[in-house]
């Protein structure tokens, strides 16, 4: 069954967290509105590679392999809301 | 017996060791002078069948050794074909060179303890030592670890240009770790029938194999030792007076592990190929070629480095390519290199390099730090498609029997960000439960 929007969100939220952590440091507090690169979430390209790979293998898509561009945490939620095959 | 082999390139050496242990496979032993016997039996059978060029695919490695000598004793040309190619890629090789897939050969006795009866002996006087073997080609297929083998046509003398034949007192008993219808396998095997030494097949099981007979020599490749050395308990460490190294890159980390575990045996690594044969042979115990191999222009092998890769030009190289025509010159062996303190050492593959985003990233150099966690039993690097960066890397990873997954992903990806550049971090871990190793090296091939 497809998941909720909430659900998804609440994935994705998931898994930036991972990756801050394993990144080391203090993990960024998160918002809707933080930006996926730099001062937001403070992914770098590779994070964010590793974040979409992550997202592919529980929600089945990748925004980038369909050309599209993610910014913001709040984009992001919005391309799995609605492309999101699991 | 004499008469046919007594000018065979190979087989005149095991003239006068025909009671002497030739070859065990499990519980089974032959003699040379069984295989010998059973060579000469088969030639006459393959004489009168008509086809010119014979492929050879069998599971067993007495057939395959006595189907591959009969076969060129009766002037056929042969392509050897691993028993691990499928129906498809044989098909496929078939078209390209054109040969004829040997049927089931007449059967074999199965050394000793065999009782099932022997059919169709060739009647005694009738066909056997008709004529002086002859040397023929022979056809080698590449591993194929990374995409459809080729066919390379080599001569049973650049496949023994090599090989020193000087028996000596105390023979020498070898374990065949690697698949005997490589270019690999047939080196050992080729060594030890010139110098009168037994192999003993490790099969599935190597540690059955080195607990069953008293091996002195091991040639195999990195994957191989690892394995070994994860597996085999202290006790049945066999005394080793030699081991060879090759086929892949062999990590510093590997050779003070063997060292450490067979301080009596001599070392030696292998730089070779099926394209280009045995090069060189490095037995300083380090890691990487020395700079010196770079030197010598009169060398049966010289090598030089052009945009990072290794280039050879050797008189035991190959004819060619099967159906490609003639290869002269300098060949591109497709390992990618880098000088260091005057040594050469191996970055990887050319074939396998990833790119990360446009940051080129060798499987190999990240394999070598993984292989330092602990829990880690094998490892392939590869790349895990991006649609963001191209690539990411990934690897799949084998770990010990009491090692916990947690732990060893804990440890590779913090040993990993410390010593390799972000890039270069595995960014996807997976844990396979099926061997990585197919044959006697990682499978690359996806």
């Amino acid at each position: 069954m497809k998941r909720s929007a909430a659900a998804v969100r609440e994935v994705i939220f998931a898994e930036i967290k991972t990756i801050q952590k394993k990144a080391g440091g203090k993990a960024k507090p998160l918002t809707d509105k933080s930006p996926l690169f730099g001062s937001g979430a403070g992914l770098d390209s590779l994070d964010l590679a590793e974040l979409i790979v992550r997202l592919e293998r529980k929600l089945g898509a990748d925004p980038f392999k369909a050309g599209r561009t993610v910014r913001t945490v709040k984009e992001l939620s919005a391309y799995y809301a609605k492309h999101s095959k699991k | 017996m004499k008469g046919p082999f007594a000018q065979h390139p190979v087989l005149k050496h095991a003239l006068g060791a025909e009671k002497q242990p030739f070859l065990s496979s499990g519980p089974r032993v032959w003699t040379y002078g069984q295989f010998l016997d059973q060579v000469q039996k088969t030639a006459a059978g393959l004489r009168k069948i008509k086809p010119k060029t014979l492929g050879i695919q069998q599971h067993d490695i007495f057939n395959f050794l006595v189907i591959l000598f009969a076969a060129e004793c009766a002037g056929k040309k042969t392509v050897i074909l691993s028993p691990q190619l499928g129906k498809g890629d044989i098909a496929q090789l078939a078209k390209k060179i054109g040969f004829k897939i040997l049927p089931h050969p007449n059967p074999l006795p199965k050394g000793e303890g065999d009782r099932s009866k022997k059919k169709n002996p060739s009647p005694p006087g009738r066909g056997q030592g008709e004529g002086v073997c002859r040397r023929g080609e022979i056809i080698l297929t590449t591993s194929g670890s990374t995409g459809l083998p080729k066919g390379v046509v080599r001569t049973w003398e650049s496949l023994t240009a090599a090989v020193s034949a000087a028996p000596k007192k105390g023979r020498s008993i070898w374990l065949l770790t690697y698949d005997f219808a490589s270019f690999a396998g047939l080196q050992v095997i080729l060594h030890a029938l010139m110098n009168q030494d037994q192999i003993v097949a490790a099969g599935r099981d190597p540690v059955k194999a080195i607990k069953r007979a008293k091996i002195t020599h091991i040639s195999g490749t990195p994957s191989f030792w690892r394995g070994l050395l994860a597996q085999i308990s202290s006790k049945d460490l066999p005394a080793l007076k030699h081991i060879t190294l090759g086929g892949e890159a062999i990590p510093a980390e590997l050779l003070i592990r063997i060292k450490k575990k067979f301080p009596r045996a001599a070392i030696t690594q292998i730089y070779a190929s099926t394209e280009m044969g045995a090069c060189f042979y490095v037995r300083d115990g380090k890691p990487g070629l020395p700079a010196s191999v770079l030197k010598g222009r009169a060398n049966a092998v010289q090598a030089k480095i052009a945009g990072g890769e290794l280039y050879i030009k050797s008189r035991r190289a190959m004819k060619g390519y099967a159906g490609a025509g003639r290869a002269a010159g300098w060949f591109a062996t497709g390992d990618m290199v880098r000088m260091e303190n005057n040594r050469i050492f191996f970055a990887g593959r050319k074939s396998n390099i990833i790119n990360v985003g446009g940051f080129k990233v060798y499987p190999y150099e990240v394999e070598e730090v993984l292989y330092q966690v602990p829990g880690i039993l094998q490892a392939r690097v590869s790349g895990e498609p991006s649609g963001l960066l191209g690539n990411l890397v990934r690897a799949d990873i084998e770990i010990t029997p009491e090692a916990r997954e947690e732990d060893v992903q804990r440890r590779a990806v913090a040993l990993c960000q410390e010593r390799l550049a972000r890039p270069k971090v595995p960014r996807v871990i997976a844990f396979s439960r099926k061997p990585l190793v197919h044959g006697s090296k990682i499978s690359r091939r996806s």
